[in-house]
């Protein structure tokens, strides 16, 4: 009984149907979403897990710094997971054109290049925090000078971006993922071996330095070419849609 | 505003038809609650907007009445391919829904025609949650035992 008497509710209240909404309707004008709107929407998309991911990470230190271990080795081992938030960022930008979101982003508003590029902003952000975070907790115990902890620390996480926006710029589909997150395991493999405190493999001291900076330079040029490409996406899908 | 606009249009007319029975005026109402809605643009981002929205549309009603009484209630159904049995309920739940106060009905159609939650509907009307449901539910039994009365339970 209860279950028919609600269906009959749902009908009770029919009013006769409207006859100028149509005309209403398309000659409304609907108010815009601001930039803020639009970035605080953009931000809900993020999946939690890069959120979750960066408080672990900054957690993790904290402990770390807590039981005071050597701090070489907490800095060594920060720099070698850092690729992985690389990799976390990398999945987001690359959901958008892996589920052919173009299509329907372009009945919207906003291009996908500016949905990418706020996202790229706001997980760049996210980044940009944590690391200023594990910059500001770890350089001050580490002793090092800031720009050699930055290299330090960095490195890794650059090399590990610009390898992963070579292959989104490069590749097509899913593949484009697994190449990231083999760039990234890549990288912290080689952080781990390579640049570790204990000298297991010898380095000419500079290298860090150099691979720093052309790091920087490349992830800089991949990231210029990633913005500025998605303004052909919507061109080629009208083409072959 | 998240909300879908064509899907509220109805809603609205819906429940600006229910209070004034008079079509042209609801639309003309369901028209002026939208304006009103998106001038007011610094609210409809935050806070509750289908609360807003619905008590935009009730002051209307309200402005609407204090002018002029409304025409009175045509009392049509529409014969839908529903069945028999489905128009014949309709019948007597309409005959039901009167003796129910019109704050009650008004829940009501918030509720099952406007698909409004417990927590909008409390915000619009100012009663906690618990007294929507209450009365959702004494309108409920009432309902069932007017219809028990016309045999049709």
């Amino acid at each position: 009984m209860n279950e028919k008497l609600e269906k009959a509710l749902k009908g009770a209240f029919d009013a006769p149907p409207p006859k100028r909404k149509a005309e209403f309707l398309l000659s409304f004008e609907y108010p815009a979403a601001s930039r803020g709107d639009f970035f605080m929407a953009q931000l809900g998309y993020i999946r939690k897990r890069v959120w979750v991911m960066s408080a672990l990470m900054v957690a993790a230190v904290m402990v770390a710094l807590h039981y005071q271990g050597d701090i070489n080795v907490i800095v060594w081992v920060c720099a070698s997971f850092l690729p992985f938030f690389v990799l976390l960022g990398i999945t987001e930008l690359a959901k958008s054109m892996s589920y052919n979101m173009a299509e329907l982003e372009m009945s919207c508003r906003y291009s996908l290049s500016d949905i990418t590029l706020a996202r790229l902003g706001i997980i760049g952000a996210v980044n940009g925090l944590t690391c200023i975070i594990l910059t500001a907790v770890l350089s001050r115990v580490s002793g090092m000078g800031l720009f050699t902890f930055t290299v330090q620390m960095f490195t890794p996480y650059l090399m590990a971006c610009c390898f992963s926006l070579f292959s989104l710029n490069r590749f097509r589909g899913k593949e484009r993922l697994y190449i990231c997150g083999g760039a990234s395991c890549f990288v912290s493999v080689i952080s781990m071996v390579v640049f570790n405190p204990f000298n297991i493999v010898p380095l000419h001291e500079n290298l860090l330095f150099w691979l720093f900076w052309l790091s920087l330079a490349w992830t800089m040029a991949e990231a210029i070419k990633f913005i500025i490409k998605p303004e052909d996406y919507p061109w080629n899908l009208s083409l072959t849609a | 505003m998240s909300l879908p606009l064509q899907e509220q249009y109805d809603k609205v007319y819906k429940y600006c038809w229910f209070k004034m029975k008079n079509a042209h005026l609801a639309e003309d109402l369901t028209q002026e609650t939208f304006l009103r809605f998106f001038a007011g643009n610094k609210y409809i981002s935050r806070g509750k907007p289908l609360a807003y929205l619905y008590t935009i549309a009730k002051n209307l009603c309200i402005d609407q009445f204090r002018k002029k009484v409304a025409e009175p209630l045509t009392g049509e159904l529409e014969d839908t391919d529903a069945g028999l049995e489905a128009v014949e309920l309709s019948a007597v739940l309409q005959d039901a829904l009167k003796i129910l106060p019109e704050d009650v009905q008004e829940i009501l159609l918030l509720q099952y025609a406007n698909d409004l939650s417990i927590g909008e509907i409390a915000t619009f009307t100012g009663l906690s949650r618990f007294a929507v449901r209450r009365k959702i539910n004494g309108a409920l039994s009432k309902l069932k035992s007017a219809m028990r009365e016309e045999d049709f339970a």
